[in-house]
This record gives structure tokens, C-alpha cells and sequence, in this order.
């Protein structure tokens, strides 16, 4: 389990500005959870991404790993073999000539080589709709910024870590990306040991996906079970500068006016939702 | 705001364009007219050519074939490139890429300072491009030292200041919040007014129902384009272009297979809750 202890962080160059980013954050994550976390502009999830993966270290507090602090360089080592980050601009995690060289830069290190090597990559190519004999031999940077964010994406998950952080993922993805990304995510949770804090505006791309919810304000965090929210009845999310979908909108406004709905994603209970208001309003 | 000086149409006619050495073309065949003060959003997957798109009408790419002339400048005349390019300013797909200034306010100084402005000019420019992105508070921050979307929106004051004839847009929405997205997406609207024309590109379906013109592109081809109605109204077609359905329309169909007739193409929760009515 990773875990931040009461974590302060302020960046070297913040000179004039009165608070530090983060200020004495905590946060578990237990196996199994998909933590989501939303928060204005600059209110600090990449920082916090950043300190998680231990690439940016705590002005004060801590990083834990399976409940040892994180200090000494082979704990790092051990940290970085775990977990994978994902960052918000894609260009900055990708370096090689070729999409398969990036892809396999990872596994590699780890030792893959040969077969067990190209099977991985291709594997994890695959999982982002990049198929190698497509892609394999083009330069990450001719492609697409989406492509880009798959390539960069396909790099991590070949790695096959326990613990993802990932930065915005689904931006400059398109509807078949981000529907791949969501199942793919969904297949590396049943690992059941696996672990995700995902920082994202967008309730619509989260929503299947989270265990739990985050919103960082003000240097804070708060965070809460899926479970004890109910969507349409107590969540302002708009407030805490998420997206609202308009499936969700409009399920909120439904059962404000007085309609069941079961599964607000479901477009046929919010028709059936509709006519029964219009049918109690007596129009047809 | 005011009025930038020229105000023409951006004309693209049979547009064709492969980036060197690959066999696939980027774009082919396009043709289409932006209007003065007319918001356009393009829609289309990964790809399909959105980007190179924008590039083209930012003269940083020639077209192999055909001809593209904003505000009556053709983009492949080199005598009058400089001024085609100078009638559009264009907000990068990567905000990294785009500020070079160490500070906001040098930044977004930096255009109408290219431009020979005064200085009382300029600093009204970057004044009000400040307060409509919202970023005011950033003005002296130096520019590497903000977040992702802070240097998203401080990129679009950047532009602003620059009052364009157009105003292109790479998905410079991707990563605001909730609050910045609608204030830029109310901007974009609000630009009709100063007639300088929008064109937004972005994979969230919603922002293009404000847009008076939605362009959608598959593998280099202008596939569609008219109104939101005509162009997001049917989600199984859009859904065939590889783009995101809006929920309203999912709704108002499964409204139809159930015997219910609705009229003009709701795209809005909205449209639905006033049909109960
Ligand atoms: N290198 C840096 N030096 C100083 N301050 C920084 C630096 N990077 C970011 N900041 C500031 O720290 C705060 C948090 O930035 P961070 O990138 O973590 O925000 P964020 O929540 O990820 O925002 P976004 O949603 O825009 O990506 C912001 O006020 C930002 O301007
Ligand atoms: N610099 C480049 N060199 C070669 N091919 C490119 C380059 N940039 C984009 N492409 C290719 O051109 C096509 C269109 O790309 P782009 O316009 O960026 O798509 P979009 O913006 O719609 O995602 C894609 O196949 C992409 O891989
Ligand atoms: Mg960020
Ligand atoms: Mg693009």
C-alpha cells in the first residue's frame, strides 16, 4: 500500500506566495481502490502526482511503501518498479526513435528480452489500439498528440506495475481512446492487487472507474467512498470543478422533479424517467 | 474588445496534404469557408486531421494542392504569407510549447508588442485578455513555474491580446476545470460581438452545441459540417465518425423507439425537461 504522511510541499521558486501547494496532506491507498482526484487549475494534483511516484520529495512529511518510509535510494528503486506514472504532456515521457523502442525502453530494464520482450510490448500496444505493425517503426513524434498519450501510456503498462498514478489520461483521447483506456484500466484492477490515483475534471470519464473520490482545495484533500455519495441527490460537483456529464444533469433534475430513476447512465431509464414526468404533468 | 483591422473569410479550396515521407494524406480534398465572427468547431478522432488542419490555415504548413486564402491572403504567395499568418493566431495543441516570455504578463505583452502597438495600447490589450481568461491573478508569476492548464489559459490571453480576424483553437480546452471551460467557452461565443471568428477544435462533443458551425473529419476528409442540429442530432452517424454521442441524443432516441415524438433535434438537458412540460 502506498501512503503519504502528513505531506507539505512548496516549490523552490515560490517566493512571494503565502501557502505552500500541498500543506499536510495524508492519503492511503489500499490495493484494490481507484482513487479519482479533481481540483481547480493549480490547486496541486500534479504536484501531488509527482510526490506519490517520489519524483518531487515532501518539504515535510512522508512517502511509505508497504508501511516502510521511503528514504534510503533502494526504496525509490523499489517505488519506481512498482509503480507507473503517467504524465499530463505526454512529450515528456517519450524519447526513442521508434514507438516500439519507447514501448520496450521499460520492460527492457527489467530484464525482458527476445520473445518475452516483443510479446510484452505488443501486448500493451494492443491494449491502447497502437497495433505494432501499424505503429511499431513510426517516431512517436510525427504522430498525433492522442497517439502520443497512447504511446506514452502503452510504455507504462508494459511494465506491468501494482500501482498507477495517472495525470489527466483521458485528455486528447478520442471515443474509441477513451473507451480502450477505461477497459483497460478495468483489466488491470482485477488484478486485485493493483491500485490507481487518477486526477481527471471529468465525472463522465471516472465514473465507472472510481472507488473513491478526492478534491484538492485550498492545499487540502478530502476524500470520500464512492459508496457514501449519491449522485443525484447530494453532489455538487460542478463546485468542485468537475465536469458534469449530461446524463448526470439531467438525472439530478429529473429526481429533483420527483422522478425514480435507477441507473442514470442508462439513456433508456432516463427516457422512461422523462415520459413518466410528462405523463404525471398530464401533456402528452 | 475592438475590431481587428481586416475583416475577411478564411477560403479553403480543394485542400491536400501529406506530411514528408508518409504515403497517407493528412487532409484531402477540402473545401470549406469560415466566416467573419463565426464560431466553428471540428470534431474527429485521433488523427483524422484536425491539427494539420489548423496548421494549414496558420500558413505554418503549405498545402500540396489547392488554396487557402485568409482574409484574401493566400498562404502559398510568399509576398503574402506574413500577412495570412498575421490575420490568425492559433492556441497550440501542448501549452508547453507556446509560452516563451519569463513572465505572464511578458507573455502576453509579447504579440501585441510584435505588432508595434503603444505602449498604453499594449498594456490595455494585456490588461483585458488577462481578466477575460481569468488569469489575472497569475500576472506575475514566471511562465515555466505554472500548472498545465494555468499555462492553457494564460496561452489564450496570449492570443486574445493579438485580437486576430480568427482565433484558432487546438483543443485548448483539454485540461481547464469546470469554471475556466465554460469562461472560455462563453468567451468563444462572446468573440461574435468583436466579429473575430472562432475556430475550436476538441473531443468534447458539448463544447460544439454552442458553435454555430460544427466540421467533422475523418482520415483527412471534411465529412460533415452545418449547424449542431444537423451535425450531433443523429448519434448513431456520429458515433460511425468515431465521436462521442451526446447523452441528450441517446435519450431523445430511446424517447422515439418508445412511441414519443420530439420535434427539432434536442441536444441539451434542457430541450428534454421543456418537452415534459
Ligand atoms: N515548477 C514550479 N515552480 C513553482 N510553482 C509551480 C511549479 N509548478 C507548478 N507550480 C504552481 O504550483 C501550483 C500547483 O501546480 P500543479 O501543476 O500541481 O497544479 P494542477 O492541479 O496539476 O493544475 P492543472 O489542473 O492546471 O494541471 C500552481 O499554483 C502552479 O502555478
Ligand atoms: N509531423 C508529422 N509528421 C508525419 N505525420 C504526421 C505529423 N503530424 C501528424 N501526422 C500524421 O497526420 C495525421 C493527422 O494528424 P493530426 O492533424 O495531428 O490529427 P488530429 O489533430 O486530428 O489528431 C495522423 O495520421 C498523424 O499521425
Ligand atoms: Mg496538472
Ligand atoms: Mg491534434
Amino acid at each position: 500500500m502506498l501512503a503519504l504522511r502528513n505531506v507539505t510541499y512548496s516549490y523552490p521558486l515560490q517566493i512571494q506566495r503565502e501557502r505552500p501547494v500541498l500543506d499536510d496532506i495524508s492519503l492511503e491507498l489500499p490495493p484494490g481502490k481507484v482513487l479519482c482526484v479533481a481540483g481547480n487549475n493549480g490547486s496541486g494534483k500534479s504536484t501531488l502526482a509527482q510526490l506519490c511516484a517520489g519524483l518531487l520529495l515532501p518539504s515535510s512529511g512522508s512517502l511509505e511503501l508497504e508501511g516502510r518510509r521511503i528514504t534510503r535510494k533502494s526504496d525509490f528503486l523499489e517505488l519506481r518498479r512498482k509503480m507507473g506514472i503517467l504524465f499530463q504532456s505526454p512529450e515528456d515521457q517519450l524519447f526513442a526513435e521508434s514507438v516500439f523502442k519507447d514501448v520496450s525502453f521499460g520492460p527492457k530494464n527489467l530484464g525482458l528480452k527476445g520473445d518475452s520482450l516483443e510479446k510484452r510490448v505488443r501486448k500493451a500496444c494492443e491494449m491502447v489500439g497502437l497495433p505494432l505493425n501499424l505503429y511499431g517503426g513510426k517516431s512517436p513524434f510525427s504522430l498525433s498528440e492522442g497517439e502520443k498519450r497512447r504511446v506514452a501510456l502503452a510504455g507504462i503498462l508494459a511494465m506491468e506495475p501494482q500501482i498507477l498514478i495517472l495525470d489527466e489520461p483521458f485528455i486528447g483521447l478520442d471515443f474509441e481512446g477513451r473507451k480502450l483506456l477505461e477497459s483497460a484500466l478495468e483489466a488491470f484492477m482485477r488484478q486485485g492487487t493493483a491500485s490507481i490515483i487518477l486526477f481527471t475534471h471529468e465525472l463522465a470519464h471516472c465514473w465507472k472507474l472510481a472507488t473513491d473520490f478526492a478534491f484538492l482545495s485550498g492545499g487540502k484533500i478530502a476524500a470520500f467512498e464512492k459508496g457514501d455519495i449519491n449522485l443525484l441527490r447530494d453532489m455538487d460537483f460542478s463546485s468542485l470543478s468537475m465536469n458534469l456529464p449530461q446524463w448526470a444533469v439531467l438525472a439530478r433534475k429529473l429526481s429533483n422533479m420527483g422522478a425514480k430513476i435507477n441507473n442514470p447512465e442508462s439513456p433508456r431509464d432516463l427516457a422512461l424517467a422523462l415520459i413518466s414526468i410528462k405523463e404525471s404533468s398530464g401533456g402528452k | 474588445m475592438n475590431s481587428p483591422p481586416s475583416r475577411g473569410k478564411i477560403e479553403i479550396e480543394n485542400v491536400s496534404y501529406a506530411y514528408p515521407q508518409e504515403v497517407k494524406p493528412a487532409l484531402s480534398d477540402i473545401n470549406f469557408t469560415f466566416e467573419a465572427g463565426a464560431f466553428y468547431c471540428i470534431l474527429g478522432k485521433n488523427g483524422s486531421g484536425k491539427s494539420t488542419l489548423l496548421r494549414c490555415i496558420n500558413a505554418l504548413v503549405i498545402p500540396d494542392k489547392g488554396k487557402i486564402s485568409i482574409c484574401e491572403f493566400d498562404t502559398s504567395d510568399e509576398k503574402t504569407i506574413t500577412q495570412a499568418r498575421k490575420s490568425v493566431s492559433m492556441v497550440f495543441q501542448n501549452p508547453q510549447t507556446q509560452l516563451i516570455a519569463p513572465t505572464v504578463e511578458e507573455e502576453v505583452a509579447f504579440g501585441p508588442e510584435n505588432l508595434g502597438l503603444e505602449a498604453r495600447e499594449i498594456a490595455e490589450r494585456v490588461e483585458e485578455a488577462l481578466h477575460l481568461t481569468g488569469t489575472k491573478h497569475l500576472s506575475n508569476r514566471p511562465t515555466e513555474c505554472l500548472s498545465l492548464g494555468e499555462k492553457q489559459l494564460v496561452a489564450m490571453a496570449g492570443v486574445l491580446a493579438m485580437r486576430p480576424a480568427f482565433l484558432l483553437s487546438d483543443e485548448s480546452t483539454s485540461m481547464l476545470d469546470s469554471g475556466s471551460r465554460a469562461r472560455i467557452l462563453n468567451l468563444f461565443a462572446k468573440l461574435r460581438e468583436s466579429r473575430i471568428g472562432v475556430v475550436h477544435v476538441t473531443h468534447f462533443v458539448e463544447e460544439a452545441i454552442k458553435a454555430d458551425k460544427v466540421l467533422i473529419l475523418e482520415e483527412g476528409r471534411l465529412v460533415k459540417s452545418g449547424n449542431p442540429q444537423e451535425t450531433l442530432g443523429n448519434p448513431e452517424e456520429v458515433a460511425k465518425f468515431g465521436i462521442e454521442p451526446l447523452p441528450v441524443t441517446l435519450i431523445a432516441r430511446e424517447l422515439q423507439l418508445l412511441g414519443y415524438s420530439l420535434g427539432n433535434a434536442p441536444l441539451q438537458p434542457d430541450d428534454l425537461i421543456l418537452w415534459t412540460l
